[in-house]
């Protein structure tokens, strides 16, 4: 279960200690042997002579009275003590006297003392002057046997082998017991430590007991330890923090178009497998540009953020609301039911945009345009739904905006359609295929011809005419709308300096202008310049504006309009009452003249309310001081109409209709004393437009 | 035995070593009674000679002044016969009386250095020794043929 180090590392504590309980013991023993023999020696060795000087001392008598017989009675006695082998008894004059052995054959006792040889290791002996009131009696020499001093010391060897045996058994248990105090936490280290390594588990701790070396190793372990967890986890927030910011929008906090990607390409993997649907949803907010430059980047910014968080108030945990950028939002549906439930949510997603927003003392209205597309109806890849959320939400924007729509294939027709004229559109002006026809304007009152509008034509070599309503929209989803735009403009304006010698009055030209124009800061240089290089002056052009210029910022509109009108350029707000916008912005504009829709118009005379309609706009367009234009007028109940309205210019298929070539109808016009020719009214005015 | 009585002498001697007086001086007198060569052997041999710091002095023939100075009285010769007074006084005075037989042991004497083929016995008449408040050593007695007052002429 342990890693194999440790366990080495404990059976080397365990051979340590048998060793060094080994080595103890065999000292211990050998030293307990050696001083044994020494002891046992020196007790033999004082033994015998007490014995010889006892015998000496018993023998004074028989050696001074020369009473041999009674000298060896007193060795006999030696009998008792077996070690000693001889006892030899030699007088003063040093011959032996007196003699004892235990064993007749044993010959010890040289016969004279100056005889005595040594004894070898066998036999230990002992040598004793025998002296009696100071004077040498004799010599007792006792010689005693060492077997039995040797069978000890094997005897004693014996034990101390057995007991040293038993130590190093001891010791080596008690040892390997004892080392796991050491090993024990050691292992644990050793442990800890492998789980680290194998698993980068930085959380694992070693249990720290007592304050010896190991102790304090374990916790300087686990002080590394806590640091590198620190260091790991100081490391994993920074890189989550990365990947949050990689992945994230800074702003709203929430999924940027890189974690959308990614999600939204799981998403269709998912679907696909389980053979469910799913929607994206791509939400537009509209007129945000509007608020971000009359209220400021900041209170934009909190806009967003308070967008982000109602729509994030009413989507699933499920899905995904992520931020693309600017004010571009998208909420992946992921595995949806039925296509009614994208719908429903997109009607939701609305109606919560709807409820005005309070952002410090402002109250703001904005809502939002929503194109969705569905897995797998349209699409089967991400990218491809992304392409078609979006081209189904500028749908929606064209159509009126604040609503959703679906991608469907006529709209992806459209879409490849609009790429396809985009395409077409690019060097459309080079190639020499637009062209500028021009339709003329009356004056109610007097029926005076008293300006053209120029309206770009755009003939494809093969395709053929096509209509403004289709590529005027691409040119401005594409940017080309800028240059087309300025294009047009000179080309008008060049036309319009043609026009003033044929004619007794002054006659202006109108040239549309894109919202998209009119919004570069450059614009008003643009105009200048095409006005300078022309040659025609300032009053003669009329520029026309839809209501969309609004949502560029009244504040910024309202200054260019200003400088433009400074020049003695006509300002007019075009399309009149289809758009969104409402009334209110009107007067704080610096408009010349309202021009009417077409829309209006046709109903007209259909229905009693259309009447009261246009009604209510001159009386508007009147109390604020502006003129009223009226487009398309084809029947002459509707002129009659307009007239007894109030209407001040007209412009319609009944007057005249769009033209190449426009000197040919003014040639024709004051070639015939300036009468309109459907002009009911037969008096003549002269009065110029104001 | 080359000759009997320096053995003799030698045990006079030696047997001052064994025996304790119960008064002590610087001299030790041996006096000897009796005829023959043994006294000037003894003085010869002895004389001067210390014993447990004494110096021995020998007498021949003491007078009637000199016997109660004497420690030892030797009896010299076959021919001894015990004298009854001398004996009594030797008793009375700490006086070790030595003889050369047995029956001088037996006799009221105290030591008789008896010869025994080529050896010289030694005799001890314990009572006659202890009525003279002398002490005799154990060793010695343990050699010793010990005797009694009054036994037996024929041993």
């Amino acid at each position: 279960m342990r890693p194999s180090p440790t366990s080495s590392f404990a059976r080397k504590m365990t051979v340590m200690a048998l060793l060094a309980s080994a080595l103890a013991s065999v000292t211990l023993m050998a030293a307990f042997v050696e001083f044994d023999t020494i002891s046992s020696r020196a007790l033999l060795q004082s033994r015998l002579t007490t014995l010889a000087d006892v015998v000496g001392q018993n023998s004074t008598a028989a050696l001074n009275f020369d009473d041999r017989t009674a000298a060896v009675e007193v060795l006999e006695a030696l009998r008792s003590d077996p070690p000693i082998v001889s006892g030899c008894l030699y007088s003063a004059e040093g011959r032996l006297f007196a003699r004892y052995t235990r064993q007749v054959d044993l010959k010890l006792c040289p016969a004279a003392y100056s005889q005595t040889t040594s004894l070898g290791s066998r036999y230990a002996s002992v040598t004793r002057p025998v002296i009696r009131q100071n004077e040498l009696v004799g010599v007792v020499v006792l010689i005693s046997d060492l077997q039995d001093l040797q069978r000890r010391w094997r005897y004693m060897l014996v034990v101390a082998g057995c007991l040293g045996a038993l130590a190093v058994i001891v010791g080596g248990l008690s040892g390997s017991f004892l080392q796991k105090a050491i090993s024990r936490p050691i292992s644990a280290l050793a442990y800890a430590m492998h789980k680290v390594t194998a698993d980068n588990n930085y959380t694992a701790r070693v249990k720290v007991v007592g304050n010896d070396e190991i102790a304090e190793l374990g916790a300087g372990f686990n002080t590394m330890l806590a640091e590198l967890q620190g260091r790991d986890e100081a490391r994993r927030l920074a890189e989550a923090k990365l990947r949050f910011q990689a992945h994230n929008d800074t702003l709203t906090g929430l999924p940027n178009r890189l974690l959308l990607a990614d999600r939204l390409s799981q998403s269709v993997a998912l679907a696909s497998r389980e053979q469910r649907m799913l929607a994206l949803l791509y939400i537009d907010l509209d007129g945000f540009k509007l608020v971000n430059d009359s209220l400021g980047h900041g209170v934009g910014d909190t806009l967003l953020v308070q967008v982000a968080e109602r729509l994030l108030g009413r989507v699933r945990r499920s899905d995904t609301l992520a931020r693309l950028g600017g004010d571009e939002f998208t909420v992946l549906l992921a595995l949806l039911n039925e296509k009614e439930d994208a719908a429903l949510v997109a009607k939701d997603l609305l109606d919560v945009l709807a409820a005005p927003f309070h952002i410090e003392e402002h109250e703001i209205n904005i809502g939002a345009s929503i194109g969705i597309s569905v897995f797998p109806d349209t699409a089967r890849e991400a990218v491809l739904l992304m392409q078609q959320a979006d081209s189904a939400m500028y749908a929606a924007k064209r159509n009126g905006r604040n609503q959703f729509r679906f991608f469907t294939d006529e709209l992806g027709a459209l879409v490849r359609e609009r790429l396809n004229l985009e395409s077409l559109l690019r060097g459309a002006v080079v190639r020499g295929e637009i062209d500028i026809h021009y339709q003329p304007e009356f004056d109610v009152k007097s029926g005076r011809l008293i300006r053209f509008e120029a309206l770009a034509r755009w003939t494809h070599p093969t395709i053929g005419s096509i209509p403004p309503d289709k590529f005027i929209p691409v040119a401005e989803e594409s940017g080309l709308i800028v240059s087309l735009g300025a294009y047009i403009m000179e080309r008008a304006c060049g036309e319009a300096v043609q026009w003033q010698p044929m004619t007794p009055h002054p006659i202006q030209v109108a040239v549309n202008v894109s919202s998209i124009q009119f919004c570069r800061d450059s614009f008003v240089d643009e105009v200048v310049d095409i006005l300078t290089r022309t040659g025609l002056k300032p009053e003669l052009l009329q520029l026309e504006l839809t209501e969309s210029v609004m949502l560029t910022g009244i504040h910024h509109s309202a200054e260019i309009m200003k400088r433009l009108r400074g020049m003695g350029i006509s300002m007019v707000i075009d399309d009149f009452g289809t758009g969104y916008s409402c009334l209110s912005y009107l007067p704080s504009l610096p408009f010349d003249a309202l021009k009417i829709d077409r829309s209006f118009v046709k109903e007209l005379h259909l229905r009693p309310e259309g009447e009261a309609m246009v009604h209510s706009l001159v009386s508007l367009a009147h109390n604020i001081g502006m003129r009223v234009i009226v487009e398309g007028i084809e029947q002459t109940e509707q002129l009659d109409l307009i007239r007894a309205l109030g209407g001040n210019e007209m412009q319609g298929y009944l007057m005249g209709r769009p033209t190449p070539n426009p000197r040919a109808e003014l040639t024709k016009f004051f070639h015939h004393f300036e009468k309109p020719p459907l002009s009911p009214d037969p008096q003549p005015e002269s009065k110029p437009p104001a | 035995m080359h000759d009997e009585r320096l053995v003799r002498a030698a045990f006079v001697y030696n047997l001052t070593k064994y025996v304790s007086w119960p008064r002590s001086g610087n001299e030790l007198v041996i006096g000897v009674i009796g005829e023959g060569s043994m006294g000037s052997l003894l003085a010869r041999r002895l004389s001067g000679k210390t014993t447990d710091t004494r110096t021995i002095r020998v007498i021949l023939a003491p007078s009637r002044q000199e016997l109660h100075r004497c420690d030892i009285f030797y009896y010299a010769g076959e021919s001894s016969d015990s004298r009854p007074a001398i004996l009594t006084l030797a008793r009375e005075n700490s006086i070790l009386t030595v003889g050369e037989t047995a029956a001088f042991a037996r006799q009221g004497g105290m030591i008789g250095l008896v010869r025994a083929g080529d050896q010289i016995q030694i005799h001890v008449n314990l009572e006659a020794v202890q009525e003279a408040k002398l002490k005799i050593s154990a060793q010695l007695l343990n050699l010793s043929t010990i005797e009694r007052t009054g036994k037996g002429v024929k041993d």
